[in-house]
């Protein structure tokens, strides 16, 4: 509870919420740069399934990554509905897709509950929290943990 | 607060290696005989400004130290002291050291107190003699070495203690120091002794690496640049201190003109008699003027102030550049979306006007950021001259085309890429003197360095009148290691590029000289890295040349856009051999080799572009599409595409940013439509093949 | 100028317990592997050595150092050398490179005709 409230601080924090796969999730809003809707993507040879590929955001090279896929959820679609986020930590800048987005809520720290260790399962160590807020939860999740999990910059493809 | 004298720090620090830089030209000038009153000036004035600086900023070594130089200059300034030349190359050395004071204090190192002192000791001296030396001989153009000691009167034994630790790659680099040393021990009487306490047991002992360690005792006047010259090639591969002792400095600075052979410019190494100790290469023409060391960013100014000039910082460069590969999409898309209106003809017209002027614009942002190769080619005159003095061999430089300007970050890189041939071309290339005469050349050998602009790009060539390379022995070589099939013929061009093979190990088939090569793979790696390509050249006897192609800038790319079912990608145009339909009789199958297509008398490996990145093509059967043939480190495929489209211009935009480095691909670019279109990488592209094949092969023979 | 070190068998009426080592024509970086096995291989014979460096026409200190590295084994297992021939080339080395010190042979007094 300790550590959850420092990285959250004290103070209640905004959330901006999506829906993905029928769940919703929500991703602090200080790291959303900004949402389009869903664009060519260029696909780079040899990359795992639940990355698109790259688009072109105002000069920058950024690669979209479709968490559908990535969490093995039902199919993924790409219609007029489907939305990117963009999301922007430290100087990396990253894409989801996800089926829609939501209202941006603010959560105070005893509306949220930490995510229960489900050991080091990669899968789920993005999870910050659950936050529950009008009867309704929403999985929290930690932006640099996920592009981290996402393998990004750490391993070079070959 | 901390943080802002920090960001002030910088700037001082980048200011005063420019001052020196200046310093260093205005002494040059002077040693050659031009004494003007505004060199001197200018020279103080260097001096007073680093001494207020470093006093501002509490680098009070520094202050100190500049504040005795710049007391000396004073008594120039004022004409209570004539310029001489062995004032200048006290001064020379001096600026030497203040360069290295700053370098200590900008990274936090600790002073080489022991030179300082020296140095210091060393001026002191020379203001308490009287104030006449005869003049400098004003030989025109003529750079003189600083005279021979006068025969000091000292009965007590003064010299310097030299304390040497090979590093662990000093051998494997192909240094000895049993060279060194012997050339040590030329500068005088000299007692050597080895330190062999971290030989390890015979058993744990790596044969290529020296763990002995030396401390030698050299007497007698020899100037401390002689003796790190003596080590000059293997300076950053090993620890070496110099001690002076005895009276030592304050007597070794008394001036005495004497007139060494005069050398034209630029600086063919005559083989000096050894017995006239002269001072170095300060004096030289054409000191190293370090283009590590912050040339300016702005204009090509050499001289602080001098033109007016402001300095810029490289990301608002770097901004600017992106900024206006925008516009250039931009202004592209304007004209795609033109192009069919009805009579538009004035929109079109117009749109054509902004086409050009986007190109001028383009050009001159990255311009800013381009210098000239003479920043680079600078070292090269003292590098000759020291190494052909060390080898006995008599070589002359000619240096073509130094104004030829390139972007500053290839500039930075290339350096070491040079250093390397042109040592190569001196130590395997030129034959000795007696050699040469034997074969009926001129004694002297010759080198050339010439750059250029062609294309689009720069091309670097150097040169050498030495033996050339002996094709049979390469071939030898390549054959023990695999590199060439028994049986496989290869043209001259592709023999003499072997040399570039990783491990191939020039020494033993360049010429008879013992010794190993420098690494001529890891020259053509970072010639790679660069985005760049390194031919060689040669006729047995007569010599080689290493053609160096590099793109003007790191940022720009001349691509070829070629169509593989919908993804569109770019091919750097330095890389393609040429693009041409497939005949059914150029195509075979070979059990080995898979598909391959025939060029002339060349087999080439096919690569399905397609296959390769997995994709939906147009065209599966070779005949209906194109074949490009692309050529990277020597090897050559025909990558299999759908349609060729049209040549860009294209700006590179890194995937690791964002992303991570793909094999096979070398960035990423907006095309006119916003889509990104990916670059290939020819290298990684062919390494990627190759690996599926091996994939392919090995999984076929298991099953 | 083949790097080879020559292993030559004791020629006939040797001394049958001296452990002969003849340095080859070339003692060079390029044969320093080979010549560290061939030191190595004499070192698993208990001594006394006979090192013979009368052939050495090249070498530089890679070479130089495995003797030196084998002259400091010895010393540190208390085992005798004697030098049998040094070639010009090999003085001027040692001398350069300051190491006739670690290379003086311990126990000359116990053969006769030592370098």
């Amino acid at each position: 509870m300790n550590a959850l409230a420092t990285e959250l601080g004290t103070d209640a924090q905004q959330w901006l919420t999506f829906k993905l796969a029928g769940e919703e999730y929500g991703v602090g809003i200080l790291s959303v740069q900004e949402i389009r809707g869903w664009s060519a993507v260029t696909a780079i040879p040899h990359s795992p399934a639940w990355l698109l590929g790259v688009i072109n955001l105002r000069g920058a090279v950024v690669p979209i990554i479709d968490l559908r896929i990535k969490f093995n959820f039902a199919k993924a679609e790409y219609n007029e509905f489907t939305v990117v986020i963009i999301l922007n930590v430290g100087t990396r800048v990253v894409g989801i897709v996800v089926d829609g987005v939501s209202d941006v809520i603010t959560l105070a720290a005893e509306q949220i509950k930490p995510a229960p260790s489900l050991g080091n399962n990669a899968d789920t160590s993005h999870i910050i929290g659950f936050g529950t807020l009008d009867d309704r939860m929403r999985i929290l999740m930690d932006v640099e943990r996920l592009m981290a999990s996402a393998d990004l910059g750490s391993i070079k493809s070959l | 607060m901390t943080l802002d004298l920090a960001q002030f720090h910088d700037t001082f620090f980048e200011e005063s290696f420019e001052a020196l830089d200046s310093m260093e030209a205005a002494l040059l000038k002077l040693s050659a005989g031009d004494v003007d009153a505004e060199l001197i000036n200018t020279i103080f004035r260097v001096a007073h400004s680093i001494k207020g600086g470093s006093a501002t900023f509490g680098f009070t070594d520094v202050a100190a130290f500049t504040h005795t130089l710049e007391t000396l200059l004073d008594q120039l300034r004022a004409g209570k002291r004539q310029v001489s030349p062995g004032l200048v190359d006290v001064l020379l050395r001096s600026c030497d050291l203040m360069r290295e004071m700053l370098e200590a204090t900008k990274h936090k190192r600790p002073q080489d107190t022991g030179r300082v002192s020296a140095l210091h000791a060393e001026i002191d001296a020379i203001m308490k003699s009287a104030g006449d030396a005869a003049p400098a001989g004003a030989k025109p153009a003529a750079p003189v070495a600083a005279p021979a000691r006068a025969a000091s009167a000292e009965p007590e034994r003064s010299g310097w203690r030299v304390h040497f630790v090979p590093g662990s790659k000093l051998l494997r680099n192909g240094n000895d120091p049993l060279r060194i040393l012997r050339e040590l021990q030329t500068l005088g009487p000299c007692t050597i002794r080895v330190d062999a306490k971290y030989v390890p047991p015979l058993a744990e002992l790596d044969a290529e690496e020296c763990r002995l360690a030396w401390n030698a005792e050299l007497s007698g006047d020899v100037h401390e640049d002689q003796i790190r010259a003596v080590f000059d090639w293997v300076e950053g591969e090993c620890e070496l201190l110099l001690e002076a002792f005895g009276p030592v400095a304050g007597s070794k600075a008394a001036p005495t003109p004497v007139a060494p052979p005069t050398t034209p410019a630029p600086a063919p190494a005559d083989v000096a008699p050894v017995a006239i100790p002269s001072a170095i290469a300060n004096a030289a023409a054409a000191a190293p003027a370090a283009a590590a060391a912050a040339p300016a960013e702005a204009s090509r100014a050499t001289n602080a102030g001098e033109g007016g000039s402001i300095r810029v910082s490289i990301e608002k460069i770097d901004e600017l550049l992106n900024s206006v590969g925008e516009l250039v999409i931009t202004q592209s898309v304007l004209s795609q979306l033109a192009a069919p209106l009805e009579g538009a003809e004035e929109l079109r017209s117009a749109l054509g006007q902004l086409e050009r002027h986007m190109r001028a614009l383009q050009e001159s942002v990255m311009r800013v950021r381009m210098l000239p190769i003479s920043f680079v080619f600078n070292r090269f005159p003292r590098l000759v001259r020291d190494l052909g003095q060390r080898l006995g061999k008599k070589i002359e430089l000619r240096v073509i085309g130094d104004q030829t300007e390139l972007d500053k970050t290839v500039l930075e890189k290339i350096g070491d890429p040079l250093v390397h041939l042109v040592r190569n071309s001196i130590d395997h290339g030129i034959e000795s003197p007696e050699a040469r005469l034997a074969a009926g050349k001129s004694a002297h050998g010759s080198i050339e360095l010439n750059a250029y602009h062609k294309g689009g790009n720069v091309v670097v060539e150097v040169s050498d009148d030495g033996g050339g390379l002996k094709r049979d022995k390469i071939l030898a070589k390549a054959r023990e290691r695999g590199l060439v099939g028994p049986d496989e013929e290869l043209t001259d061009e592709r023999a003499y590029n072997l040399i570039f093979a990783p491990g191939f190990s020039t020494a033993d088939v360049v010429s008879d000289v013992s010794g190993r090569g420098v690494g001529m793979d890891v020259v053509k790696r970072n010639i790679n890295e660069l985005g760049g390509h390194v031919q060689i050249h040669s006729t047995p006897g007569k010599g080689s040349m290493v053609r160096i192609r590099l793109p003007l800038t790191l940022a720009i790319l001349d691509g070829q856009l070629a169509r593989v079912g919908n993804e569109v990608y770019v091919v750097p145009i330095v890389s393609i051999v040429e693009t041409m339909q497939v005949r059914k009789e150029l195509v075979n199958s070979i059990a080995s080799k898979g598909e391959v297509f025939r060029l002339r008398d060349e087999y080439l490996p096919i690569v399905r572009l397609y296959e390769l990145f997995g994709i939906q093509p147009d065209h599966t059967e070779l005949l209906d599409g194109l074949m490009m043939i692309v050529e990277a480190d020597g090897k050559r495929v025909g990558l299999f595409v759908d349609e060729l489209m049209s040549q860009q211009q294209v700006v590179i935009k890194s995937l690791e940013t964002n992303f991570r480095p793909v094999t096979g691909l070398a960035g990423a670019t907006m095309l006119g439509d916003g889509r990104v279109a990916l670059i290939l990488d020819i290298p990684g592209v062919i390494t990627r093949f190759q690996m599926k094949e091996t994939r392919r092969d090995a999984a076929q023979r298991a099953a | 100028m083949t790097p080879v070190v020559n292993t030559t068998a004791p020629a006939a009426g040797a001394k049958p317990a001296v452990g002969q080592i003849v340095l080859g024509t070339a003692c060079t970086i390029h044969e320093a592997q080979a010549l560290r096995a061939h030191l190595l291989e004499k070192a698993a014979h208990p001594g006394p050595y006979e090192i013979d460096g009368g052939g050495v026409e090249q070498i530089d200190t890679a070479g130089l150092q495995l003797v030196v590295a084998f002259a400091l084994d010895c010393l540190e297992r208390n085992v005798h050398y004697v030098w049998k021939a040094r070639s010009p080339v090999l003085e001027e080395a040692i001398r350069v490179l300051g190491v006739a010190p670690l290379l003086e042979s311990p126990g000359a007094s116990m053969f006769g005709g030592a370098a």
